[in-house]
């Protein structure tokens, strides 16, 4: 297994990558950008690079980095490689959230769909972790099974509050469902980077005992590791992280589920390392689909979430070729 | 269907038809997904149906209990009068001639030429941006009134907000029911250089007979912003 130094490296690659993507992401787009004119104070280039490129990219690399980091924290605590916040219900109850809201006119008062997602998000997180409950302790299999069978009641919820809704409301929703990040203010940035930083912290923190939970919760427990104290604050600090990135962008498909595998199969590192790894891989991700989403054919724009998984998908499986 | 005479022909409706008010009265089969059972109740002859829905497995059911589905075409104007004199015609309608006429003679009357055609964005949807481009409705409309599109993509598709920051349009029109706050935090550009105007959604985005109001109602917001 890897050094101090390979894991150095490794964290230097990818910051390198991630920082190439944002200069990439925030040059090109659908207007060409005059550099000159920017420095030169031209009131039109600065808006659409400080207001309109810069917040979206910057949301970007930190909803790619919620994604990635949620995937794997959620994929180490059940011990299962399918888990990723979407199977666990978490953007399910996000977008059901959203969609609820919006068939009953919530989403013409402002900026109150946002909040409703994001609550859909935590709520979702709660109740797959009280369903999964049992004598004390929530066990894997059922975490995961909850999660599956509330996501068919979120689908189910959405179908009818789309039957039931206008046609404009119905729009209204739909922009959680396909996922985007038009948009995107330094509002947005900044309340993803807080709390992306403190779940950060957080899983940090309990980074050593959640690496031990790679040898089952009982052989965990034997070493005094506090399982289901572990649970909460992991299942917590993802859930929050991604409610908030749903709550912003929608739903972004793939992100959470493979980015933790493809950085475990280059690097095979522990969980310490996977996290910071997963972070600025996941992020890099999706800068780059983002900014091919939006000058593929500009200016009209595409959803990002087909990106992240026509990029994702080649490189992901020439890594799992390579591997056997 | 009123419009050239026929309304008293119509044995039901789909759910959003509410002009004029004899529509709102007739009894209601559904939205998106009009029920079957409603529709064989009514016991129609034939559905008309818009081409903007997709109605392939209405088609099949509905074939199958012996009533044949049209679809009503009306995604550009010139197709509205061309609708009117081919539903009038089928349906033996007593106005057909008088309706098609007043169409076509109202978009005559409002057909104009203006010195400065005035650039106008369509905002479909505002978060995230919809827009409507050439070869569709609304742009067939500011060819009439004497306007151009502010954008050059074709259809209905998402937009990038940083072109509408790049060459900001004269006008920008949206429908009373969007909140188009998100819009104007992204791109607060708009409210010092473009004219916002709400339009009646009726009007601009369900395209029929009501095309002539469409036309007075641009042309008015034209000549409004020219006298700016």
């Amino acid at each position: 297994m890897g050094t101090p130094l390979s894991h150095a490296r490794a964290i230097l690659i990818l910051s390198l990558v991630l920082l190439a993507a944002i200069v990439l992401a925030v040059a090109a787009g659908a207007t060409p950008i005059s550099w000159r004119a920017f420095f030169d104070g031209d009131a039109t280039m600065r808006a659409i690079v400080l207001r309109i490129r810069l917040p979206r990219v910057i949301a970007g690399a930190l909803i790619g980095a919620t994604l990635a980091v949620a995937g794997v924290t959620f994929q180490t605590l059940l011990r299962n490689p399918l888990a990723d916040p979407f199977i666990l219900g978490v953007s399910g109850g996000a977008a059901c959230g959203a969609a609820v809201a919006s068939a009953f006119g919530l989403a013409r008062v402002p900026g109150l769909v946002p909040v409703i997602a994001f609550a859909g998000a935590c709520g979702a997180t709660a109740a797959v972790f009280l369903l999964a409950r049992r004598r004390g302790r929530s066990d894997a299999t059922r975490l995961l099974l909850s999660g599956l069978v509330l996501n068919a009641l979120f689908s189910a919820l959405i179908l009818i509050a789309f039957g039931l809704a206008p046609a404009n409301d119905v729009n209204a929703a739909l922009r959680w469902m396909i996922g985007t990040l038009s948009g995107a203010t330094w509002n947005d940035a900044l309340l993803l980077a807080v709390l992306f930083v403190a779940a950060m912290i957080v899983l940090v923190f309990i980074a050593n005992d959640l690496r031990l939970l790679v040898f089952g919760e009982d052989d965990a427990r034997a070493r005094g590791v506090d399982v289901e104290r572990i649970k909460l604050l992991g299942f917590g600090a993802a859930s929050i992280i991604t409610g908030a990135a749903v709550a912003v962008a929608g739903i972004i498909g793939f992100v959470g589920l493979l980015v933790p595998h493809l950085v475990r199969m280059m690097w095979r590192r522990d969980f310490r390392f996977l996290l910071p790894l997963c972070a600025l891989a996941g992020g890099s991700l999706l800068v780059v689909s983002d900014l091919v989403s939006r000058v593929v054919i500009a200016p009209v724009e595409l959803p990002v979430g087909a990106f992240t998984a026509i990029l994702g998908v080649p490189f992901f499986l020439s890594v799992l070729r390579r591997e056997r | 269907m009123f419009a050239v005479g026929a309304g008293d022909q119509l044995v039901a409706t789909d759910d959003y038809s509410d002009s004029p008010p004899a529509a709102k009265r007739l009894p209601k089969v559904g939205g998106v997904q009009p029920s079957l059972e409603r529709i064989v109740a009514a016991k129609p002859n034939r559905v008309l149906a818009p081409s903007s829905a997709n109605y392939t497995s209405l088609a099949a059911a509905l074939k199958a209990n012996g009533i044949p589905l049209e679809i009503i075409r009306t995604d550009r104007v010139n197709e509205i009068p061309t609708v009117m004199q081919h539903v009038g015609d089928e349906l033996n309608a007593p106005r057909t001639r008088d309706a098609v006429d007043a169409v076509k003679n109202g978009l005559a009357r409002e057909t104009r030429k203006r010195a400065k055609p005035p650039r106008i964005l369509f905002v479909a949807w505002p978060d995230p941006l919809y827009v409507g481009g050439r070869e569709t409705f609304v742009d067939d409309l500011y060819a009439i009134c004497g306007a151009q599109n502010a954008v050059q993509v074709k259809a209905w598709p998402q937009y990038a907000i940083e072109s509408v920051i790049a060459s900001p349009p004269d006008i920008v029109l949206y429908t009373q029911h969007l909140d188009v706050a998100p819009l104007l935090r992204a791109a607060p550009e708009l409210k010092a250089h473009a004219m916002l105007v709400t339009v009646n959604e009726n009007h601009f985005t369900r395209p029929g007979p009501h095309v002539v109001d469409a036309a007075a109602e641009l042309n008015r917001i034209i000549d409004q912003w020219e006298r700016r």
